[in-house]
């Protein structure tokens, strides 16, 4: 019995060691084709091409009961992302009479195959349909032509009537979708709209959308409004403005609460303030302030309005502007002579110069990305608006004009707004507000009942007090 | 005892070796040698369509499915015979004729220049006239030709081909596809490396991103390299005697900006 259990416990191992053999074998098999196939080709592909996206975004569909407002709506949003877009310089709107699929056709699911024809890399399309309450709702998708997968589904509902502003949050969505970066269409824009002759200008506080629409007067004009600036919680609005106050014309830095319309001045000071900036947290106020002669950065606590100085000397230090993480100021001064661009700590330490061109540099913006610092140069008669690397490299000139001046970045940092003035035949002078990108494209103005200057962008997702 | 612990040995070598060694390839494998001979039969009939379409995105399949049908015996395909009777071909088919290595293959082939064009070409121009749109300019041609002369010589050549040039193939088709927007974010780390896989005809058949982010910028780009290889689908011109050398490609996708 013993004997029995030993052989087979024997044949159980000598069948173990063959089979383990054979599999061995079987597997040193493979690895000679392995072998054979070696290491895979490996290849760079450092070229391609840098074109805008071709996109096509259809007119929407309706749903459920429909009126002649939603049937007008289903061209007009789609009509309003397409123009946000491609003014964005990313995008390039592929001709609607190309398109194979109707609108409602698209509902199910698109035909890729129709839409590859036209070389369409990015489908949207959309949905309307009516709501209680004079309200409507509207799904928007977003599908990848090549890769044949949805890449955005949202669905929106607000009152008919503010239609632009879901426009607007569905251009920001695919924008960042597309392009990785922040959008900027649901945003606003506050500028100084001017009337009047040369000499008796009036001035007022004036916000509208980032396109120009739904524009409204802030303030009467009875004060006169300068360089006004967002809060990065877009609640507030600093400006400076000689204000006709019971003690006299105070010139000075006051701030304006967007909610209440409540106007109120910061600080009383020896001298005259100007130039505000928030930080980006929006606790601080850095701004000039000009006294004994000399003009000197100052650092304002918003909350204890206790106010630290940051540069000193005789020389005019002006237009401050923070980088995005709070740790440094850029801004304008004389200290070597011409007016030049310098770099400080939030501290006021270790002051740099980072602009060396011909010429005087002033109004240093830093980008909301960081990556690049905007700025005003006069240099033989005419006014550029340029664009520098922070350590004061790559300078290049994206706009110029008889007068160019005061840029604001939108949100992401990659389009920003400025102003020019340009003479008229009778004389007088046009000015008008524009919009360019950073490649220094797709220039175009924004439309204003009147002549605008200094315009200031708004930070994202402002709320609206309709 | 002893017993169990062979087992669990062999077992766990066993699993080891699997591991290492990867069944999959089993599977790749297998597929690869199925399609050679449907590519060839569906060649054809596109040719006659995809001339017709003047658009830029249609020329490229155009080109596409030529060229593996161009060197099987007869370069008469309806692409070459067609335009032969326009006047303006005559020079470019000499310059072919210069490029390729091997003339006497396609020089016989070609030669309706005057003496034919006399008698019974007429007719083939109204048949042209017919059936083609006037877009089959010259350019075209050129291009087809190109492509063609291409081809024979890397039939011809077939030895001779490195996989410097395999590489360089590669990379020229897939830049002719990969289109990312101007002013994106610049940054040291948005390269994306890509493994495929291809069938012996040159199509892409898997396309593997080997890092993957959740940088919204990142993602981009990402998308862009997978938008290049979808819409590319297909390798032209890759010697199949190599396959083993271009069966997996690893490409590194660096957005340089300029």
């Amino acid at each position: 019995m013993h004997n029995i259990m030993k052989n087979i416990r024997y044949s159980n191992l000598s069948f173990f060691y063959s089979l383990s053999l054979f599999l061995i074998i079987i597997l040193s098999a493979f690895q000679v084709k392995s072998q054979e196939d070696g290491t895979p080709l490996q290849i760079d592909i450092t070229g391609g091409k840098i074109q805008p996206m071709p996109i096509a975004i259809s007119f929407f569909s309706t749903k459920g009961e429909i009126n002649e407002n939603i049937k007008t709506l289903t061209k007009e949003i789609p009509d309003l992302i397409a123009n946000n877009l491609v003014n964005s310089g990313f995008f390039k709107l592929l001709d609607r009479q190309a398109y194979m699929q109707k609108p409602e056709a698209l509902v199910n699911r698109p035909k890729f195959r129709d839409w590859r024809i036209i070389d369409a890399q990015t489908l949207i399309f959309g949905i309307i349909s009516k709501k209680p309450q004079d309200k409507i709702s509207v799904s928007v998708q977003m599908w990848d032509v090549y890769g044949e997968r949805r890449m955005l589904g949202i669905t929106l509902s607000i009152k008919a009537r503010s239609w632009r502003r879901i426009a607007h949050i569905i251009s920001d969505k695919v924008y960042e979708r597309l392009t990785g970066e922040t959008g900027y269409f649901d945003t606003r824009i506050v500028y100084v709209s001017e009337t009047g002759d040369q000499k008796n200008k009036v001035k007022r506080l004036a916000i509208m959308d980032q396109d120009g629409a739904n524009h409204k007067f802030l303030t009467d004009g009875k004060s006169l409004v300068l360089t006004p600036r967002f809060s990065p919680n877009q609640q507030l609005i600093t400006f400076f403005a000689y204000r006709n106050l019971k003690s006299g014309l105070k010139p000075s830095v006051y701030i304006y609460e967007l909610s209440t319309g409540k106007i109120d001045i910061l600080g009383e000071f020896e001298g005259m303030s100007f130039a505000p900036r928030f930080s980006p947290d929006g606790k601080k106020l850095v701004m000039s302030l000009a006294q004994n002669g000399s003009t000197n950065i100052h650092l304002m606590d918003l909350k204890t309005r206790n106010l630290k100085q940051l540069t000193r000397g005789r020389s005019i230090d002006t237009s401050p502007s923070f980088s995005p993480n709070g740790k440094k100021i850029v801004f304008n001064s004389d200290r070597s002579g011409g007016r030049h661009l310098y770099i400080m700590s939030n501290r006021g330490k270790d002051i740099k110069r980072i602009s060396f061109g011909r010429g005087s540099y002033a109004t240093p913006v830093w980008s909301p990305r960081g990556d690049y610092i905007a700025f005003t140069k006069f240099t033989r008669g005419r006014f550029y608006i340029g664009l520098m690397r922070p350590d004061g490299t790559a300078e290049r000139l994206i706009a110029e004009g008889y007068l160019a001046e005061g840029p604001t970045w939108a949100p992401g940092g990659r389009v920003l707004s400025f102003f020019r003035q340009t003479p008229k035949d009778d004389e007088t002078f046009k000015t008008r507000i524009y919009v360019i990108d950073i490649t220094g494209n797709r220039e175009r103005e924004i439309i204003t009942p009147e002549d605008a200057s200094d315009p200031a962008w708004s930070p994202k997702y402002n709320v609206r007090n309709n | 005892m002893r017993n169990a612990a062979y087992t669990s040995i062999f077992f766990h070598l066993f699993i080891f070796i699997m591991i290492f060694y990867n069944l999959p390839s089993f599977k790749s494998n297998a597929l690869n040698y199925v399609s050679v001979e449907i590519v060839t039969a569906k060649l054809e009939e596109p040719v006659k369509k995809e001339i017709i379409k003047p658009n830029r995105p249609e020329i490229k399949p155009l080109k596409k499915k030529i060229i593996p049908s161009l060197p099987v015996d007869k370069p008469k395909t309806l692409a070459i015979d067609k335009p032969v009777p326009l006047p303006i071909d005559k020079p470019v088919i000499k310059q072919t004729n210069n490029d390729v290595s091997d003339p006497s293959k396609i020089v016989p082939d070609l030669p309706p220049t005057k003496p034919i064009f006399k008698k019974d070409v007429f007719d083939d121009m109204l048949k042209n006239l017919a059936e083609d749109e006037p877009d089959l300019n010259s350019e075209t041609i050129k291009e087809l030709k190109k492509v063609n002369a291409e081809n024979v010589t890397s039939k011809n050549s077939k030895a001779s081909i490195s996989p410097h040039l395999i590489a360089m193939k590669i990379a020229r088709q897939i830049n002719q596809n990969w289109t990312r927007p101007p002013g994106l974010k610049n940054s040291d780390d948005m390269a994306v490396p890509v493994r495929i896989r291809l069938r012996i005809d040159g199509t892409i058949i898997n396309i593997r991103v080997l890092n993957r982010s959740s940088d919204p910028t990142y993602i981009v780009y990402q998308e862009a390299a997978e938008r290049a290889l979808n819409r590319l689908k297909k390798f032209d011109g890759l010697p199949p005697d190599k396959y083993s050398s271009w069966k997996i490609v690893e490409l590194n996708f660096i957005p340089v900006n300029p």
